[in-house]
């Protein structure tokens, strides 16, 4: 229950009497104040027409000039020597990163300081790698790696900092991963406790700046490369283990933290990893013991927690496709309870199935219901057909399942209608 | 803090449902570690095999592994030259057998000191009541597949006993190899 100030109480209480005097509900409200949050975010950038084709047509001639400069540096580059390479190619990259220097310390240029930033980005590594490829023997890609990105990413770090752009960020942080994969590749250090070390200070990292509004936009390509690095870190040490399922712990944290610090594209990466995650069966494990009712129970757990991060996710303003959610994890928990039982005592796992109807009623979910009645009727036809099957009452059995699906169905109405007039 | 947490208990739930999942199996594998004997006879192994396509072939008869070698014949491919491994327990430490190929024509039986001289037997479970596991098990979901591919749990083979299961991996040994291995016998010397 949340706690409110006395001014904030008067506020809430003002506008449930404005609702109740307009017929509205919250429903309305809550997308009234979407909508309007939406043109807030948007009234700051809103570019006219005229400025936009404007901007299309620099980016394009940019984009020609880039690319006619590529294919020139391309077609004399066999009959040019070492200096002239150099010259081309770091000469470029450095004198467009000056340029991008003096250009944001004006501020009447400081819009012709990214492009510039990006062309210095892009020309400097290649640039320092002709340099090295033309003047310093040896072939130790790795060590040329870490030659090149520490002193770019030190220079992009010290820019942002005078400059606070935040795209220098983003190029900070990538020659910063450049320099590190070098090194990890140099060393031959474990790949799995390295990705693991990165892909956590990486996450951190963006998590960081997702909290922070300027930086936001830079937060997406982060989350995909942080989120890669930090799970195959994390595979490493508990992958086809039997604590694989710390993996789903960590997915649905990152995926709370999306939903509530409003990152899309750590809500999306989310959801992937978890389909992920229950496709192919539960867990994973393997090497620790080998335990008949590893499966059985990891899907029991497993299940039940996917139903209850559905639920939860019924606040999310994203398409949460929490139905799904909770379908697929009553089916996963209650087939493992299923399995669980030994024969004699599989009919309990029905009575289990009784207990997910009811949970159904309190969380309001017609999904749980149908995946409860299904599986319900799942077991009681396995069951039938383990024990009674080529016998003379197997006839009058499978009438009586006719029977039972028949009032399981109409259960279903009823219950569903249930729940739909009180959702 | 706490209004948090009763705000989103669901989540919280959720979150700690798995995690919990971690430490019951953790403390079940403490407790099979504590209550299951250590294993005490070593076996032999071959890896890289092809029952068929070998031209080394392995099999244990009247007590005694069987290494037999059959020469090249026209026409004919064979698969690259199998390991033979003898896994020494309760170490679990690996010792590569070397094979040497004979010469001549016709089929041949190999004699190998140490190998071939010694009492094996080839039933499961075995003497210490351990069982040979592959690792090569299809399944897992695709997190792992996907994500597990450098698993230092990866491309390990084991033996279990009651829920126990001690493993063992293969130096420079790929999921190619594992997919061919072939537990060969027990050694009761």
């Amino acid at each position: 229950m949340t706690v409110f100030s006395a001014a904030q109480k008067d506020g809430l209480e003002q506008i449930l009497r404005l609702m109740d005097a307009n017929n509205l509900s919250g429903a309305d409200v809550k997308k009234a104040a979407a909508e309007r949050k939406k043109e807030q975010k948007s009234g700051g950038n809103e570019i006219s027409k005229g400025e936009m084709i404007m901007r299309l047509f620099a980016y394009m001639g940019g984009a020609l000039i880039f690319a006619g400069l590529s294919v020139f540096i391309e077609t004399i580059w066999d009959d040019i020597g070492s200096l002239p390479r150099v010259i081309i190619t770091l000469g470029t990259g450095f004198t467009a990163y000056i340029c991008g220097v003096v250009f944001a310390l004006d501020k009447r240029f400081e819009k012709a300081a990214t492009p510039a930033f990006i062309l210095a980005f892009i020309m400097q590594p290649m640039g320092l790698f002709v340099l090295l490829d033309e003047y310093f023997p040896g072939d130790n890609a790795a060590l040329g790696g870490m030659v090149v990105f520490a002193p770019l990413a030190i220079q992009q770090l010290l820019t942002f900092i005078k400059f606070r752009f935040s795209s220098l960020l983003l190029y900070s942080l990538l020659y910063l991963l450049g320099f590190a994969f070098s090194f990890v590749e140099y060393f031959d250090l474990d790949r799995g406790a390295s990705s693991l070390v990165l892909g956590t200070f990486l996450l951190l990292s963006t998590i960081n700046m997702q909290l922070k509004e300027k930086f936001r936009e830079l937060t997406p390509l982060f989350f995909v490369i942080a989120t890669v690095l930090f799970f195959s870190g994390v595979y490493y040490f508990v992958g086809r283990t039997v604590f694989d399922s710390i993996a789903l712990s960590l997915i649905l944290s990152l995926l709370g933290f999306a939903v509530l610090k409003e990152s899309k594209t750590l809500y999306v990466l989310c959801m992937i990893y978890i389909a992920g995650y229950f496709c192919g069966g539960p867990g994973g494990g393997w090497s620790n013991f080998d335990w008949h009712f590893y499966n059985q129970v990891t899907a029991v757990f497993t299940g039940t927690s996917l139903v209850l991060a559905g639920q939860w996710l019924r606040r999310s303003n994203y398409i949460s496709l929490h139905p799904l959610w909770m379908f697929v994890g009553t089916s996963f928990a209650l087939g493992g309870l299923y399995s669980l039982f030994p024969v004699a005592l599989q009919p309990v796992a029905i009575g289990f199935a009784g207990i997910a109807i009811y949970a159904a009623l309190l969380l309001k979910s017609r999904a749980v219901l149908a995946a409860a009645v299904l599986s319900m009727i799942s077991f009681i036809v396995a069951y039938s057909a383990e024990h009674f099957a080529n016998t003379i009452g197997w006839p009058i059995m499978l009438m009586a399942l006719g029977i039972i699906i028949l009032g399981a169905g109409f259960m279903f109405a009823r219950l569903s209608g249930r729940i739909k007039a009180s959702a | 803090m706490k209004a948090f947490l009763k705000d989103n208990i669901a989540l919280v739930a959720a979150i700690a449902l798995p995690a919990l999942l971690a430490v019951v199996f953790a403390i079940s594998a403490m407790a099979v570690r504590v209550s299951v004997e250590d294993p005490s006879t070593d076996f032999f192994i071959v890896t890289d095999y092809y029952d068929n396509g070998s031209r080394f072939q392995f099999d244990v008869n009247n007590e005694r592994l069987n290494v037999n070698y059959r020469a090249a014949e026209k026409d004919v491919s064979y698969s690259a030259k199998p390991r033979l491994w003898r896994v020494n327990v309760p170490e679990m430490t690996v010792q590569e057998i070397s094979l040497n190929t004979p010469g001549g024509d016709g089929a041949k039986t190999i004699d190998i000191p140490g190998v071939t001289d010694i009492k094996v037997i080839n039933v499961s479970p075995g003497p210490d009541g351990y069982s040979f596991v592959d690792s090569y098990r299809p399944g897992g979901n695709i997190m792992t597949e996907v994500f597990s591919m450098d698993s230092q749990h990866r491309n390990r083979s084991g033996i279990a006993k009651d829920g126990r299961l001690v493993s063992f991996k293969i130096p420079d040994g790929n999921n190619y190899n594992y997919y061919n291995s072939r537990f060969l016998g027990w050694v009761v010397e």
